[in-house]
């Protein structure tokens, strides 16, 4: 997983293309990461966020989308943040959580 | 100090509404909720009459009942029982160790996770869609959105509590939004408009602070003085049209936004507002009826779930916490997470983020399915539905939602209406967010001041409101929704393409 700058999260987050931004923990993401991979599949583009705020730009950046806690999984399309979630268990818990995405499930 | 003790009984009945037939199953469910109750009076008895009450043991007697139904958890795959283990653990959660603003209300969450029985036995047949579940909505209700000059007239002064405008109207202005609350005071100039009648080059604007006071001034932002705050009225109106790049209508192919139809419905019966909508009203007295149809909406969401992250626990830095801590792990229900320390975010600066925190744990997720069915729904995905609900049944009564701020934790809404002389009136905006336990609903004013909020979209690349076209898709849902003969069709009201402009240029 590519570990982004705050400009490419700002940018990529605005794009077309929907992303899957990973924010780790203190020990960074641990197996978060692997489920949301194995979720994602290739189908979107995941983004990594390592020590969270490490820089006051990140750190703004996760304070307009409502990060409390660490590790979480940020869900986007064309800007609109669609899911937040600090709890993903497992594959199935990650595939429920990209599901929001548009095209990714058969109700969107 | 007594904890309670875990609920053999509740336990029992869980375990056997797993293995009984569907038959059996509605009294099980009814003794099951009787269970409850008498748990709810003993938990609030004993807060009630012990003060600074064992924590440890609350937590002890939550790890007990928890593993008690961890047996059912891994057979069941029904949601409602899921739930109903879910409230039930919950009541063992001392409020004091959840986070704020849960931490704060002294009964905790304990009226969340609840769904009327008329709206849980809906389950059964998935929450399909009946004919007698439609509401009756006067043509009143709606009609006044087609009227000529309706959006001409909200902006006129006098005619709207605040409306939103860009901040480049004033970048000093002493405001926490990433827009600014305004009140037209004079017009300025004329134009032709579009059918030929002069409309104003622009309005003189007030621009509202933080403590409330408003100046006709625009402010650089070094504060210098720029002259007057004036601005075209079709920005103006792009702001009060805007329904946000996030805004889709209800999707009713799937089980939970049926559910949430079935059980806003159901709200409003039992607030009689129901009736209220079937027939014609004073248009003097619309406005206190729409504003808590909104109030039923976002309590809809908000009693039927519950954010996982608004029921962790959060335990201190004590030998106590540490052996709670062991405990919760044991149960393999919790997941750990780590706060984001509040320090770098007063001082702009970088911070050691969880390098020393304590870990909470998360644990309702791993008993709730997701969703507003299960009950597990995220602060963001209960301002999601409840977005739904506001695009495809308030904006119709005039209540329209702008969808899609950068936290995604609520929405902001402005109801508009017509006086008894058909004169355009606007109230609000609103900031909803279902999750938050103290003020769902707040005037965006104080949301900002309380930094929720702050992070609206711009109405440039976002959906627009057809205010006009409103009152067709109104009976073009509930028709395509409440048919009788959709009983073998999937009915589909997703598209959001029906009743939103497409997007502004």
């Amino acid at each position: 997983m590519k570990l982004a700058t705050a400009v490419e999260l700002r940018n990529r987050t605005r794009a077309d293309a929907p992303v899957v931004v990973v924010v780790g923990g203190p020990g960074g993401a641990g197996d978060l990461d692997k489920r949301i991979t194995a979720a994602v599949d290739g189908r979107v583009e995941l983004l990594g966020v390592a020590g969270a705020d490490r820089c006051k730009e990140i750190k703004q950046f996760l304070d307009e989308a409502g990060v409390d806690v660490i590790p979480a999984v940020l869900v986007y399309a064309r800007g609109v943040l669609l899911e937040r979630s600090s709890s993903i268990r497992d594959a199935r818990a990650a595939a429920a959580l990209i599901a929001v995405l548009p095209g990714l499930s058969s109700g969107s | 100090m007594p904890a309670p003790a875990s609920p053999p009984v509740f336990a029992r009945l869980l375990s056997e509404l797993g293995t009984e037939p569907d038959t059996r199953r509605r009294a099980l469910l009814d003794e099951a909720r009787e269970e409850l109750a008498r748990i709810d009076d003993v938990v609030l008895d004993v807060r009630a009459s012990v003060p600074g009450w064992d924590k440890l043991g609350y937590v002890r007697a939550f790890c007990s009942a928890a593993d008690k139904a961890k047996p059912l958890l891994a057979t069941t795959t029904n949601p409602l029982l899921r739930r109903l283990v879910a409230k039930a653990l919950l009541r063992l959660v001392p409020p004091a160790l959840l986070p704020p603003p849960w931490s704060t209300v002294s009964s905790g969450p304990a009226a969340v996770l609840h769904l009327d029985d008329a709206v849980f036995l809906r389950a059964d047949d998935q929450f399909a869609l009946r004919a007698d579940d439609a509401p009756r909505i006067h043509p009143s209700w709606s009609a006044f959105l087609t009227h000529p000059g309706l959006s001409e007239g909200l902006l006129q002064p006098r005619r709207h509590e605040h409306l939103l405008a860009p901040r480049s109207l004033s970048p000093g202005a002493e405001i926490a939004g990433s827009a600014v609350l305004v009140r037209v005071e004079a017009s300025r100039g004329q134009q032709a408009g579009p059918n030929g009648a002069p409309t104003p080059e622009g309005v003189l604007c007030r621009v509202v602070s933080s403590n409330g006071s408003s100046s006709s001034r625009r402010l650089t932002s070094e504060g210098k003085d720029a002259g007057e705050a004036v601005v075209k009225p079709e920005v103006l109106r792009a702001w009060l049209e805007n329904a946000g790049p996030g805004a889709r209508a209800l999707d009713l192919r799937k089980t939970d936004d049926r559910a949430l139809l079935v059980a806003f419905l159901h709200t409003l019966r039992v607030r009689r507002l129901d009736a209220l909508l079937a027939k014609e009203m004073d248009p003097d007295r619309r406005f206190d009826v729409v504003d808590a149809v909104v109030d039923a909406a976002a309590d809809t969401v908000a009693q039927a779930c519950l954010d996982p992250l608004a029921c962790r626990f959060c335990l201190p830095d004590e030998e106590w916490a540490r052996e709670a801590a062991r405990l919760l792990v044991a149960t393999g229900l919790v997941v750990e997470v780590w706060p984001r320390t509040a320090t770098g975010a007063s001082t702009g600066g970088p911070e050691p983020v969880g390098a020393r925190a304590n870990p909470q744990l998360v644990w309702l997720d791993s008993v709730a399915d997701a969703g507003l069915v299960g009950g597990s729904l995220s602060a963001l995905g209960q301002a999601r539905a409840f977005a739904r609900l506001a695009v495809s049944l308030l904006a119709p009564l005039g209540a329209l939602p702008m969808v899609g701020a950068r936290d995604g934790n609520g929405v902001v809404v402005t109801i508009i209406g017509e006086d008894v002389d058909g004169i355009a009136w606007q109230r609000g905006p609103w900031w909803v967010e279902p999750a938050h336990p103290l003020q769902p609903v707040t005037p965006l004013l104080q949301a900002w001041s309380e930094g929720r909020g702050r992070h609206l979209p711009e109405p440039r690349g976002a959906f627009a409101h057809d205010i006009k076209a409103l009152p067709e898709w109104l009976g073009h849902f509930v028709r395509r929704a409440f048919a009788p003969h959709e009983s073998t069709a999937p009915i589909v009201a997703g598209a959001h393409e029906s009743d939103l402009r497409a997007e502004n240029p």
